[in-house]
């Protein structure tokens, strides 16, 4: 048969679109092969954040006035979340909430206390690390708290890829220009609990994963040694 | 009539992009190292299956021979390209074996942001994410970075840098390899100096706030690379102010301010040559820029009341402008703040940073310092022209390191394109997420838009895992038009149509 140039273009079009679907049907199967292991649910921190939350989900502040942080006029208001506070910070400033949340990255140990990340999304109270199953629930969400000492020493396990962190109740106040952050959203720890202690995930290698990944290596390093030789001729 | 590329065209495009696939693929294969020593045999197999075809392709590419010739300036953009979009191929296949993606083209989305160091991302679970990864986004940043400020130092600078690939008539020859290799050796002089200066100053800084031993590594390249890059990806979602150190954000804003301070100036600051410097057109737009943004943000904070101290104005002022004028994209807060803390002002001059961006010639994006000098220039030459008795003539000019240039109109003429298409790319993207949301506010629309089309990454919340697919799919290609300049995009994708469908 006779190819012409358009023809032989074609072809090879062809050949390489149907090695990248080799490539990627490869990857899929690796993918829905990764070997599930969810942790599970926390039972307090799975409940919804109470009413105050949902009322101010939806404000935005962009008022003049500069708001106040006299510690004297707070009052508690119950469990809050993370998205209600970053929703609205002017509503919750100044005032004691409950915050729920799992501690994740680093302890930053400083003098009189520490600083911890707290994060209250789904992949802390309720599904585990996303290492361990394939429920996606969005991205991280959480808030900046800062444990005094004695509080501090409580949290010793943040949460990372293989390990759910403590998951920790604190009562504190929002300051949502924190004078001694630099003007961060904080909350300032008065009372805290761990509600439960870390939990590891059960490491397993994904064996599919594996296997396709020793094949590919020994394929590309069989074209590598072929190549040397060959261009070692010419 | 579409006529097909020379075969010789295609066999250099493959041969050059394949090499590039291959140097890419190495470093991923690479990174199986590490993630094995932390214990991370999962990583370790992820990096090994991207790793392979990409080896594989480019060893198969480097069989192919070349007759010697000169690499011209069209064959270079399609190679640049090629380049990015096989390299961002390859790089999704890890991202997606971390399982911490919804599908391939979220996998892709973050690729191809890390590639062209924007540093948005639709990762889920940021925070339990293993540490390999966090490695391999910094490694997109460091190619993409490398890669860019070679393109920057060679194609562009063929054409006389000014407008990219807007201004045939500006040729000063069709050949840049020469330049090429003098590029290389700008890149790795830059990326080694901010480099070195980042990992020592940047360690010492995590150190002083706290984090320890264990994971200061991966958390000092990270944040090295993110803002020495101008890449932006951070290893927590907290974002920088997670980790509570002025220190830390003074060094991460000294490494922003170089990164996007052209390799030219530079080197000419290390031959101590500031009078130069201080007359350079992309500097002084910079400076200003720099300075308009930071107290445009910091009037915008003071009106909206959200801090109750000059100083936390300040920092935040200071951290954020830097931050899109440089096009980093790090923030000190939490993405919804933006929307919800920072009033109406500080957004604005945050979307006016991101959309001009840093130094021509730099690592930074946006349509850059040097084009909107030229174009206020322009005015201002239109202005007095107009004051001006009829019949006079009056040149107007401007420096580049210590080079007199005269301003024509071919400078305004394909400076204003540019302006144009970025800010058209912009409203179109603002109109796309209006289109799939409808809680989006036109601010955090149009501020998302700004920030991928600028390769910034500031992230306001809008952009995140599980959203309409086509809204990944059109910022994808937006981050990839803002780094590759818009009609460097058109040229390669015309060559790609007349490979297929044009007669030989």
């Amino acid at each position: 048969m006779n190819v012409t140039p358009t023809m032989r273009r074609w072809l090879l079009l062809a050949g390489f679109l149907g090695v990248l679907l080799l490539i990627a049907a490869a990857v899929q199967w690796a993918w829905v092969s990764a070997p599930e292991n969810p942790l599970d649910v926390v039972p307090a921190g799975a409940e919804d954040p109470e009413s105050v939350a949902a009322r101010t989900l939806t404000c935005e502040r962009t008022l003049p006035d500069a708001p106040t942080s006299d510690v004297e006029r707070v009052e508690p208001v119950g469990r809050v979340s993370s998205v209600a506070v970053n929703a609205c910070p002017d509503v919750f400033d100044g005032l004691v909430v409950d915050y729920i949340g799992e501690v994740v990255g680093d302890v930053l140990a400083r003098p009189g206390g520490a600083w911890v990340l707290v994060n209250d999304d789904d992949y802390a109270l309720e599904t585990g690390p996303l290492s361990g199953h394939t429920q996606f629930r969005g991205g991280n969400s959480g808030l900046a708290v800062w444990l005094p000492v004695g509080q501090a020493d409580l949290v010793d396990e943040p949460g990372n890829a293989t390990r759910r962190g403590d998951v920790i109740r604190v009562s504190a106040i929002v300051n949502r220009a924190d004078p001694l952050d630099g003007g961060g959203l904080t909350l300032r720890a008065l009372d805290t609990e761990v509600l439960v202690e870390a939990q590891y995930l059960e490491t397993r290698v994904n064996r599919v994963q594996a296997g396709l990944a020793i094949l590919f290596t020994l394929l590309a390093g069989a074209v590598v040694v072929w190549d040397r030789r060959t261009s070692g001729q010419a | 009539m579409l006529l097909a590329p020379a075969v010789d065209d295609l066999r250099v495009i493959i041969r050059i992009s394949g090499t590039g696939v291959l140097l890419f693929g190495l470093g991923i294969g690479l990174l199986a190292i590490p993630a094995l020593l932390l214990g991370e045999a999962n990583a370790a197999t992820a990096m090994l299956m991207g790793a392979a075809p990409a080896v594989v392709t480019g060893v198969l590419a480097r069989r192919i021979r070349v007759t010697a010739g000169h690499l011209t300036w069209t064959r270079g953009i399609v190679i640049a390209a090629t380049t990015w979009a096989a390299c961002a191929l390859v790089a999704t296949i890890p991202l997606q074996l971390s399982g911490h993606f919804a599908s391939p083209l979220d996998a892709l989305f973050d690729a191809v942001s890390g590639l062209t160091n924007t540093g948005n991302s639709l990762i889920a679970d940021l925070d339990h994410l293993p540490r390999a990864f966090i490695l391999l986004r910094s490694w997109l940043e460091i190619a993409g970075g490398a890669a860019f400020l070679l393109v920057g130092q060679s194609l562009l600078a063929a054409r006389r840098a000014i407008a990219s690939s807007l201004t045939p008539a500006e040729t000063v020859g069709e050949h840049f390899m020469p330049r090429t290799r003098k590029g290389v050796v700008y890149t790795a002089r830059t990326l080694g100096a901010l480099g070195s200066v980042g990992i020592v100053g940047v360690g010492v800084s995590l150190v002083i706030a706290g984090v320890p031993l264990t994971s200061l590594p991966v958390s000092t390249v990270s944040l090295t690379v993110a803002a020495a890059t101008t890449g932006g990806f951070v290893p927590v979602s907290g974002a920088v102010g997670a980790y509570h150190s002025p220190v830390l954000e003074f060094m991460l804003v000294t490494l922003m301010l170089g990164a996007a301070t052209s390799v030219g100036v530079l080197g000419a600051a290390a031959r101590r040559q500031y009078r130069r410097i201080a007359r350079d057109l992309n500097f002084r737009s910079y400076v200003v820029m720099l300075l308009v943004v930071i107290a445009g943000v910091a009037f915008g904070l003071a009106r909206a009341g959200t801090f109750t101290t000059p100083l936390a104005v300040a920092r935040h002022a200071i951290f954020s402008g830097t931050a899109a004028v440089t096009t980093t994209g790090l923030s000190t807060v939490a993405p919804q703040l933006f929307m919800t803390d920072f009033g109406i002002m500080a957004p604005i001059a945050l979307v006016a940073g991101m959309t001009v961006g840093g130094m021509l010639g730099s690592l930074s994006g946006g349509f850059t310092t040097l084009r909107g000098g030229l174009l206020a220039k322009g005015v201002i030459g239109d202005v007095r022209r107009i004051l001006q008795p009829e019949g006079s003539v009056q040149a107007i000019g401007w420096q580049r390191l210590g080079r007199r240039e005269v301003l024509t109109d071919a400078h305004v003429r394909s400076s204003a394109s540019i302006v144009m298409l970025a800010l058209i790319t912009i409203l179109a993207g603002g109109a796309v997420v209006l289109w799939s949301s409808g809680t989006v506010t036109l601010r955090g629309a149009l501020m998302t838009s700004a920030s991928a089309v600028g390769n910034v990454g500031l992230d306001v919340g809008v952009l995140a895992s599980g959203q309409p697919w086509y809204v990944t799919l059109v910022f994808t290609a937006m981050m990839l038009l803002g780094r590759l300049q818009w009609l460097a995009v058109f040229a390669a994708v015309g060559f790609a149509v007349s490979t297929v469908w044009g007669r030989p």
